[in-house]
């Protein structure tokens, strides 16, 4: 009788072949059109186009009704929105690297910022197809392209950049008896508010803080020193670029980013914010504060306004938050500015390199025009409440809720803060940026955190603000070549 | 008399002692059954406070809630951009609800008292839509709702999917394995056992890239493949993620050889002299001792592929997703709807905890194993 019996020898060469196989197989079988020039998504198909469309996460399901319009003017099309966040940015991006390709995409999550080394990764905006250009109100076509010196853009925004305010509940602020918009008139009141709301939330029970400040990376990094610092009269807009450019050092005894971090100190020892605010969360403990009503008042950008109101916190939706302009004058400023960060021309919306190749390609471009369309963008601009610089065919009445209380009456002589003037100019940030070094950590270093240490050591008392500027002016040096430049580009203004 | 007087002493000491050794293993009882009441409470409560927390809407998050907290009504002030916003409300199924024609667009900042202006509907039939708005918008949405294209039901069903089709498949290809290793007593086996191991030193985060393109340059081989929510494309993106999780690991291989290894050859041997072939021999010998090492690998693969992210979030589309890709589409940066995130971590866990449930006794066994062995 024959013997049938696999021999273990026998067992273990036909798997050890089968696996060979099974990994030769997609090489032998012929190699496939590389993944851009074929992306799965995009597979034509007669009846209907489907657009893979990235959107803000927490925007998701508003950017969902804003495109149903584009939809329904446009049969055949449909925009599947999806949206990523800070946790799952990277597991996305090794998709991308996989061959994944949507048809429109955000930087935000991504962290991506449009610049020499990364810019060949997007579409350049100017050969494409494209009708509103001369809508924005600055020159948006040429702004990055001057800044770096290639061609571009590559990526587009419409609105006016974050700013940060004050923001607070104003019925505990009428039980704390304060009324910062009678009071609140020059940096010392700011001062002087901040120490009476204190010693009243100290001694106030149900209230834990009146100012529950807590940590966020990119704020203490990016919006915060350019902002806080505007209160001083050297410390413009101006003089903090200058140390970005190399005209002045980070750690110069009349170094204008000595007041941010003076400022924090203060705060710190005062008793204003929590001694253990490098520590605190952002959402978790700020926020959620704010919202539940244990706190009052936070310095923010648009977003908590909303959030209170959605949350359904009943001082919120019954119209009692109010704020007031960040930086009041200091002695000696005589404007009280309000800084917004400049608008976004080295990141925000984007179409990927490859998207060109797909047969798509001219329902993508449908779906951008739509996308900058007088049509699109006031709703846009009603989903995150911001101010679109853009010139619009029909009035329109921005409704968010830091824009219709503060932002609205910025420079209005008959409003409540007639001295207030924008500062919108151009960062150190941006200006610096074709001369970073690549995978350098930059002046604050917050893309790693990395501002939270020497800010923890400065609460700590282990170090003092001429260390953290020390901190400022060695990471700058390590993370950026070519400067100071005499042949800086000029870029367009922004208006007003 | 003396003695009898001192007999019954000592019989009365003896039972004194005997009623003081019940007393005190009664004492010892109590003491334990109340040790591990208390142990028990504290490991049920995190459970118990994630599932309140399930009900507590973000404006209350600040608080601990040992209880739901009171439900308030949705008010009419509320700007529906903020409702989508921060709590996932579809404006497409809240039309529809409200007979609100499909094409009119619905602006961010309407509040609900102007949409019920506009539209004219009454003002109560809005409120109860939004009843219970408060308190289960969490599950809600998480039970109705889509993310990604995707709704709970079906990721759930495709976690469970590849959970088990990956776990089966394992220890199938695991035993066959061993089968094939077992002994260790030649060169060839011990290469190819060290080459098992050879993993453990390799992470799984920088392979996953190569990994992804090769399966796409396999995939698209596949007509269909490339047309979006085509049943070709999520079943192959589903097998691609069981492919990845059974493939022999460092810790099956290791497993099943060893118990293999330690099953005397003679068994095998009398099988063959018995009539038996190899593959009967796997099948009705080999398979029945292995009950204890199938049921280790169990317990530590299940939770494992049943909380995987990473692969399933890069192989498989949103529509097409699992669990924890679900329930992270629902996170935004700058703003979480808590309600929802804590429903679906709490609902994940249900699943896992029904199969641990019923298979309790294998489990313990598992673990078990080998413990007495020395």
């Amino acid at each position: 009788m024959e013997n049938k019996n696999l021999s273990r020898r026998d067992f273990l060469r036909i798997s050890a072949m089968t696996a060979a196989g099974l990994a030769v197989a997609p090489y032998v079988m012929g190699s496939p059109a590389p993944a851009q020039a074929a992306p799965a998504k995009f597979a034509p198909k007669a009846e209907e186009v489907v657009l893979d469309v990235m959107s803000l996460a927490e925007y998701e399901k508003a950017y969902q009704e804003v495109w149903s319009v584009f939809e329904e003017e446009n049969p055949g099309i449909k925009v599947n929105v999806f949206s990523i966040n800070e946790d799952t940015a990277a597991a996305y991006e090794a998709k991308v690297a996989g061959g994944y390709l949507a048809a429109i995409e955000l930087t935000q999550e991504m962290q991506i910022f449009f610049k020499k080394d990364n810019y060949l990764m997007a579409v350049d905006l100017s050969t494409v197809d494209f009708q509103w250009w001369d809508r924005w109100t600055y020159d948006v076509k040429n702004a990055w392209p001057k800044l770096f010196g290639l061609p571009g853009p590559r990526s587009l925004d419409v609105f006016q950049g974050y700013v940060i305010t004050w923001q607070y509940n104003a019925e505990l602020m009428e039980k704390a008896g304060l009324d910062p918009h009678r009071d609140v008139k020059t940096w010392a009141d700011l001062e002087k508010w901040l120490d009476e709301g204190t010693a009243w939330a100290k001694a106030t029970e149900g209230v834990e803080w009146f100012w529950n400040q807590s940590w966020h990376n990119w704020v203490f990094g990016i919006p915060y020193p350019d902002h806080m610092t505007l209160a001083y009269k050297d410390a413009t807009r101006q003089d903090l670029a200058d140390c970005w450019l190399g005209k002045r050092k980070f750690n110069d005894p009349d170094s204008p980013y000595r007041y941010f971090f003076e400022f924090w100190l203060k705060a710190k020892d005062k008793g204003w914010i929590p001694d253990n605010m490098p520590s605190r969360l952002w959402e978790g403990d700020m926020e959620a504060s704010y919202i539940a009503g244990k706190s009052v008042m936070m310095l923010h950008g648009p977003w908590v306004w909303d959030k209170a109101m959605a949350a359904g916190s009943p001082f919120a939706t019954a119209g009692h938050q109010e704020g007031l302009p960040a930086t009041p004058p200091a002695d000696g400023q005589e404007v009280w500015l309000q800084a917004a960060l400049p608008p976004n021309i080295d990141n925000q919306w984007f179409m990927r390199e490859g998207v060109q190749k797909l047969p798509i390609w001219p329902q993508i471009v449908q779906a951008w025009n739509w996308f900058w369309s007088p049509e699109a963008v006031p709703m846009k601009a009603q989903v995150e409440g911001r101010v679109p610089l853009y010139k619009l065919d029909e009035p329109f009445e921005l409704k968010g809720w830091q824009y219709v209380k503060v932002l609205k009456w910025i420079g209005d002589k008959e409003g409540p803060w007639p001295n207030t003037k924008f500062e919108q100019g151009w960062t150190g940030v941006v200006l610096s940026s074709p001369y970073r070094k690549k995978g350098s950590k930059g002046v604050f270093d917050w893309e790693s955190n990395g501002n939270n240490i020497y800010f923890t050591d400065l609460f700590a008392g282990k170090i003092t603000v001429q260390d953290c500027l020390d901190i400022l002016q060695k990471n700058w040096e390590e993370s950026f070549e070519g400067l100071p430049d005499p042949n800086l580009p000029t870029l367009p203004e922004v208006p007003g | 008399m003396t003695s009898q007087v001192q007999t019954l002493e000592a019989l009365q000491a003896q039972r004194t002692s005997i009623w003081t050794l019940s007393k005190r293993r009664l004492a010892l009882r109590i003491f334990g059954i109340a040790v591990m009441l208390i142990y028990s409470a504290f490991t049920i409560f995190p459970f118990y406070i994630l599932f309140v927390r399930t009900f507590v809407a973000t404006a209350d998050a600040g608080e601990l809630h040992l209880w739901l907290p009171k439900a308030r009504p949705v008010d009419m002030n509320t700007e529906v951009g903020n409702l989508s916003v921060f709590y996932n409300l579809d404006l497409k199924e809240m039309k529809q609800a409200l007979g609100i024609p499909k094409g009119k667009f619905l602006g961010a900042r309407e509040t609900l008292a102007e949409i019920a202006k506009k539209y004219n509907i009454p003002e109560e039939r809005i409120k109860s839509y939004f009843e219970g708005f408060y308190l289960f918008n969490g599950w809600q949405t998480l039970l109705f709702g889509q993310a990604g294209g995707s709704n709970f039901w079906a990721a759930l069903i495709r976690t469970i999917l590849i959970a088990f089709v990956s776990l089966g498949i394992l220890i199938v290809l695991s035993i066959l394995t061993g089968y094939g290793l077992a002994g260790l007593r030649r060169r060839d086996q011990m290469y190819v056992y060290n080459l098992y191991l050879l993993q453990m030193v390799i992470p799984a985060m920088l392979i996953i890239l190569p990994q992804y393109q090769m399966f796409q340059w396999f995939f698209k081989l596949f007509p269909g493949y490339d047309v979006q929510n085509s049943f070709m494309r999520h079943a192959l993106q589903l097998l691609a993620v069981i492919l990845i999780n059974i493939k022999g690991t460092a810790l099956s291989t290791m497993i099943f050889v060893s118990a293999i290894s330690g099953i005397p050859r003679d068994l095998e041997e009398s099988a063959m002299l018995d009539g038996a072939g190899r593959w009967q021999y796997i099948r009705h010998i080999l398979f029945p001792l292995l009950k204890v090492p199938i049921v280790s690998l169990t317990v530590i693969q299940l939770p494992l592929f049943y909380n995987q992210f990473l692969e399933p979030y890069v192989y498989l589309d949103p529509a097409n997703t699992t669990l924890l890709p679900f329930i992270a589409n629902t996170a935004g940066q700058f703003s979480t709807n808590f309600q929802v995130i804590y429903s679906g971590v709490f609902a994940s866990i249900l699943p896992l905890l029904v199969v641990y449930l019923i298979f309790r006794r294998f489990f313990v066994e598992g673990v078990m194993a080998g413990a007495i062995k020395g």
